[in-house]
């Protein structure tokens, strides 16, 4: 493990202990979940992003909380770094009420627009318009937002890639597309499926600008970010980044990686864990003790989002029938009639009551 | 498999029946044919016989019981099945469900309203599938009619709701009359279908026209024919007279004329007033009338007249010149809409040619539903009837 | 009221809600510069700029996924498909994202966004130019459908659309655009989504339909008048929500129904409304319910072929017809 030549200072020192800190947060809130989900407290799927976490932390470190993001079906890093809480998280993913989505939307639909963040999503490649569309508001709306998409290297294939790609460059829109290229779709590798081995490369194809970092190195990807920024903000036009990284774990909780080597895995995280890494590039800069405190208060910080959610119930019955469209809530939309009989049909048989049986009026 | 007993359509209008006396009880050995019961209808009283040989093993209803034709009121237990289970007609809270929902005929005055549970009334009474649209079922329940034997002229004999009969003759008066009806409680089950009608039809508008006839000329024929009586003279006279008196023939469920003329004759009978009727009579010799009037007559007292001698006639006649009496102001029968009574030929004062002489005189009277007929049609048509009394040549 | 043509109802819409919100904004294949294939744009980027009248790549993945993001983000979209064919090419967008989003995040955002979408058959434009899809989005939670019948509803239809919280489809027929109506000179005219019109009375049958069909339905029911026989049509307007209670309230006063539409009949909307007829409105029936639709073939080309294969006045006429003589 190379040491850094000097240990940073000042403002610098501070945005490499911030990075590090929302890299642990990330990386005790994944172990965690980890944990629970072979408990049985998860239920659905779960797709850990432990090894990633310098692209999450180091890329939303340069957004302002009106600045959007999409993510993937790998987003817990992106949502906590975007800014939502712990508990939020945790509740949802325990299907609490209390989750950041009521309950409704789970590890691979999570979102928080109060922070900006337009949701992870369970498509592949889902992103890309939402991200273009939240760009082009910005232009309609005349503001300096950006917004960042989150996606990996399978969904570089996906047809919505280049079309919004193409879109945004010509449209010279104000998004920075943010590639975890982790080597692996789910498990097809880079190799298998596609000829170039750096993605940025199709940026070139639609005129982008684009840039290749080291995905573990947090500093790296903080600043490549923040050009690609300050580019947009300036209506300079969309950035693609390619952060060269790599997942620790399965595609999802329970995967049997028969596609890879259990070596592969040890090796790249000995050589190249981003925690270890920024921990190394302070130095001195960060006291062991403080670096040790990091891990306590996030263990601390998980351990109260547990206990939140648990104590936390289960959505109410009847909100599974409502919720669908705005003003359904309103019993004077004539969606929500709809909706009530739906509801009402359910219990555990009756034929939905409505206008016209035994003659009632509507 | 048991065999169901049902309340039989007796006529194309009965919608309900009572039943009057079971005579076989449960439990008894029955034979197919042999008479069940007797089930009496606001016309006549009818025999039921046992569609089975077998064991009578359940009651559905009482003596005295209403039930819509079609409807279940007993079953047979066949030998085959081995003991049945017997019962007689169960208080309602013991009953299994299918004996709750057959449904039971209020008399409240507002005639054969269904209950809830009669959405089971039941199919034709054969037990082959009716088939008749939704809102046809609907519409028959709403009217109190069985569907049962219903010609549908929808596809396939489709029963749709332009198929639905009207409902049950004295509905149509019954809905006058919703305030009143209650029966008292100790009537005879046999009376409950007139003390209905009577309570009906007196909320109608039921003037008379009246006149006394010198009858002279026809007590003359009678002594010297003796082939015809009173009641066969005023048969055949007022059927024929009726051919230009449309509209005292009437049909108050129409509104059209009946185009038959057959003529109801009231008579007394042991089990009360029954009205058997002359099929076209105007087609008939006075001599067949006055056959026709006795064969009925006969049938009457013993209890044996059937269905098809009784309803459908386009007016009535009720005589009570054989008890005595000169005068009877009789009600009409609906759906008819007028009747003629007479009274007995008595020797009263007269007026003959300026001089006072005495005279065999009968009292004629006719009751009319100035709905549907007014005062002069029914006065000419009863001028002509006077007429035929005092000129009877002119028929013969 | 003034009478004018269909295209320029909803031009007039257009134009009436960019100017009431500037959060609104138009973008689709061929719409700034040509003005839409139908006129149904012209004038637009002239009052608005280019910049609130976008012409896009062909990319209608594209074109759906960003109109769903800034929807997201503040911004009222309306997305032009050009044919409703097409919108097979972003049905993720569509189904997947802006159908679900708000119920799937606990209903922290609203996805008002509008999906005009030309449709049905017209002048051998072919199976793949010809479609009537609504059916489909019908059966995805999350998403309106309207389809205007006349200038009327092209005009209040699309505004309640605009302005709609939620993502709603808009399909228009083709043959439409050129057809004049008469449409009310309020400019807050909005046709509320969910409410059916009964374009005309009568006891004898009632004729459910929506769209194009509407004005084939008012002509059967036209004939069918000369042989004594009342119709009332019924216009949906609003696929969904479904305005169920005008259903019923029309078979409750006729007790037999046909339904007719262009759409596929089988699995159309038809389908689902006469399913809940049967449910909900058994004990009027008189008569089974009756569905037409196009047969169930791509449309075809040749001019003879495609006018054999859907639903027109004389049919439905028929249809009514037999129903009322208790034929079926």
């Amino acid at each position: 493990m190379a040491q850094a030549l000097y240990a940073p200072a000042g403002a610098r020192r501070d945005l490499g202990v911030a990075l590090l800190r929302m890299m642990i947060r990330i990386r005790v809130l994944e172990e965690g979940i980890e944990k629970h989900f072979l408990a049985g407290d998860i239920p659905g799927f779960a797709h850990l992003s432990i090894g990633q976490e310098a692209v999450a932390a180091g890329t939303c470190a340069n957004l302002r909380a009106d600045d959007a993001i999409a993510s993937t079906h790998r987003g817990h890093g992106h949502t906590l770094a975007k800014g939502t809480s712990m508990r939020g998280m945790v509740a949802e993913l325990f299907a609490r009420s209390t989750g950041v989505c009521k309950g409704k939307g789970g590890s691979m639909h999570i979102a928080d627009f109060s922070v900006g963040m337009l949701g992870a999503n369970g498509v592949v490649g889902g992103g890309f318009g939402l991200v273009a569309g939240a760009a082009l508001s910005a232009v309609q709306r005349k503001t300096d937002q950006v917004a960042v998409c989150f996606f990996g290297d399978g969904a570089t294939n996906r047809g919505p890639f280049h079309e919004n790609l193409n879109l945004c460059a010509v449209w010279n829109l104000p998004a920075i597309f943010v590639l975890e290229n982790n080597r692996y779709a789910s498990t097809t590798s880079t190799a298998e499926t596609m000829k170039i081995t750096d993605v940025a490369r199709r940026a070139d194809a639609y005129g982008m600008p684009s840039a290749i970092v080291d995905g573990f190195d947090a500093f790296a990807v903080h600043d490549a970010i923040a050009a690609a920024v300050e580019r947009a903000r300036a209506g300079g036009g969309p950035t693609f980044v390619e952060c060269k990284t790599y997942r620790a774990r399965g595609h999802y909780i329970g995967d049997p990686e028969r596609y890879r080597q259990k070596s592969e895995v040890e090796d790249v995280m000995h050589a190249s864990d981003p925690i270890v890494r920024m921990q190394a590039m302070l130095g001195d800069a960060l006291p062991a003790a403080e670096f040790d405190a990091l891990w306590t208060e996030a263990r601390a910080e998980f351990a109260d989002a547990v206990a939140f959610a648990r104590s936390s119930p289960a959505p109410e019955r009847d909100e599974a029938f409502f919720g669908v469209y705005s003003g359904d809530r309103d019993a004077a939309n004539p969606v929500h009639e709809i909706e009530a009989r739906e509801r009402d049909a359910f219990v555990p048989f009756a034929p939905e009551v409505g206008p016209g049986s035994q003659g009632s009026g509507h | 498999m048991p065999v169901d007993v049902v309340m039989p359509k007796l006529g194309l209008t009965m919608a309900s029946g009572t039943i009057a006396r079971w005579i076989k009880r449960a439990g008894d050995a029955v034979r197919e044919g042999e008479p069940l019961l007797e089930v009496s209808t606001d016309k006549i009283s009818y025999e039921v016989e046992a569609p089975a040989t077998g064991t009578l093993a359940e009651l559905l209803g009482n003596d005295g019981d209403e039930f819509a034709c079609g409807a279940v009121i007993g079953t047979i237990a066949l030998d085959a099945d081995g003991p049945a289970p017997v019962s007689t007609a169960p208080d309602v809270v013991d009953a299994p469900p299918h004996v709750v929902e057959a449904p039971r005929i209020s008399a409240a005055g507002n005639g054969v309203a269904p209950t809830a549970s009669s959405t089971t009334l039941p199919q034709h009474a054969t037990g082959t599938r009716v088939v008749a649209s939704p809102a046809a079922r609907r519409l028959a329940r709403e009217r109190g009619v069985s569907l049962g034997g219903v010609r549908g002229s929808g596809p396939r004999g489709r029963i749709t709701m332009t198929d639905v009969p009207e409902g049950h003759d004295a509905r149509s008066l019954v809905t006058l009359s919703s305030s009143k009806g209650e029966r008292p409680s100790r009537l005879p089950a046999a009376r409950r279908a007139i003390f209905d009608k009577m309570t009906a039809v007196g909320e109608l508008p039921i003037p008379q026209v009246e006149h006394v006839a010198n009858v002279d000329a026809v007590h003359d024929l009678i002594e010297r024919r003796g082939d015809f009586g009173w009641t066969a003279f005023a048969v055949y006279a007022v059927a024929r007279i009726l051919r230009a008196h449309p509209e005292v023939r009437t049909n108050a469920t129409t509104g059209a004329p009946f185009d038959r003329f057959d003529i109801g004759v009231a008579a007394d009978t042991p089990h009360g007033l029954v009205v058997p009727v002359v099929r076209n009579a105007d087609a008939l010799a006075l001599a067949d009338v006055q056959r026709e009037i006795v064969r009925l007559a006969r049938l009457a007292r013993d209890g044996a007249l059937t269905h098809g001698d009784v309803g459908d006639a386009c007016f009535s006649i009720s005589n009570v010149g054989p008890q005595g009496i000169e005068r009877v102001a009789p009600l009409p029968d609906p759906p008819q809409t007028a009747i003629l009574g007479i009274g007995a030929a008595t020797l009263r004062p007269a007026v003959v040619h300026g001089k006072l002489r005495p005279a065999r005189m009968l009292t004629c009277v006719l009751s009319f539903d100035h709905r549907f007929v007014d005062g002069a049609p029914a006065a000419r048509f009863l001028a002509d009837v006077v007429r035929a009394f005092e000129h009877p040549g002119v028929f013969l | 009221m003034r009478t004018i043509t269909f295209s320029d109802a909803t031009l007039e819409a257009m134009r009436e809600e960019m100017r009431r919100d500037a959060t609104v904004f138009l973008m689709g294949e061929d719409i700034a510069k040509q003005g839409g294939i139908f006129g149904q744009f012209k004038g637009l980027p002239q009052e608005f700029g280019f910049d609130r009248v976008r012409d896009t790549p062909i990319s209608e993945a594209a074109l759906v996924g960003a109109g769903v993001g800034a929807a997201l983000t503040g911004c009222r979209p309306v997305v032009d498909m050009h044919f409703a064919d097409f919108i097979t090419c972003s049905m993720d967008e569509l189904v997947n994202q802006a159908a679900k989003l708000r119920y799937m995040f606990g209903e922290q955002c609203i996805v008002p966004m509008t999906l005009r979408a030309p449709d049905g058959i017209t002048k051998s434009a072919g199976s793949q130019h010809s479609q009537a899809l609504e059916s489909w989005f019908l059966h995805t939670p999350g998403l309106e459908v309207v389809v205007p019948a006349d200038a009327e509803d092209a005009k209040g239809l699309l505004k309640a659309a605009i302005r709609s919280d939620n993502p709603t489809l808009y399909f228009e027929h083709k043959a439409l655009f050129p057809q004049k109506g008469a449409v009310p000179d309020d400019d807050d005219f909005v046709v509320p989504i969910g409410k059916a019109k009964v374009m005309r009375e009568g006891r004898d049958v009632a004729i459910v339909t929506y769209g194009i069909t509407t004005g084939r339905a008012m002509e059967a029911a036209a004939a069918l008048e000369a042989d004594g026989i009342e119709a009332t049509v019924l216009n949906l307007r609003t696929i969904w929500p479904l305005d169920y209670g005008a259903v019923a309230d029309a078979v409750a006063r006729t007790h037999r129904v046909v339904i007719a539409h262009e759409a596929v009949r089988v699995g159309g909307a038809g389908a689902e409304l006469a399913a809940w007829i049967a449910e909900h409105c058994f004990d009027d029936l008189d008569a089974p319910v009756v569905r037409l639709g196009a047969a169930h073939v791509p449309v075809p080309f040749a001019p003879a072929l495609q006018e054999a294969m859907y639903p027109k006045a004389p049919m439905i006429a028929d249809a009514a017809r037999r129903l009322v003589r208790r034929e079926l």
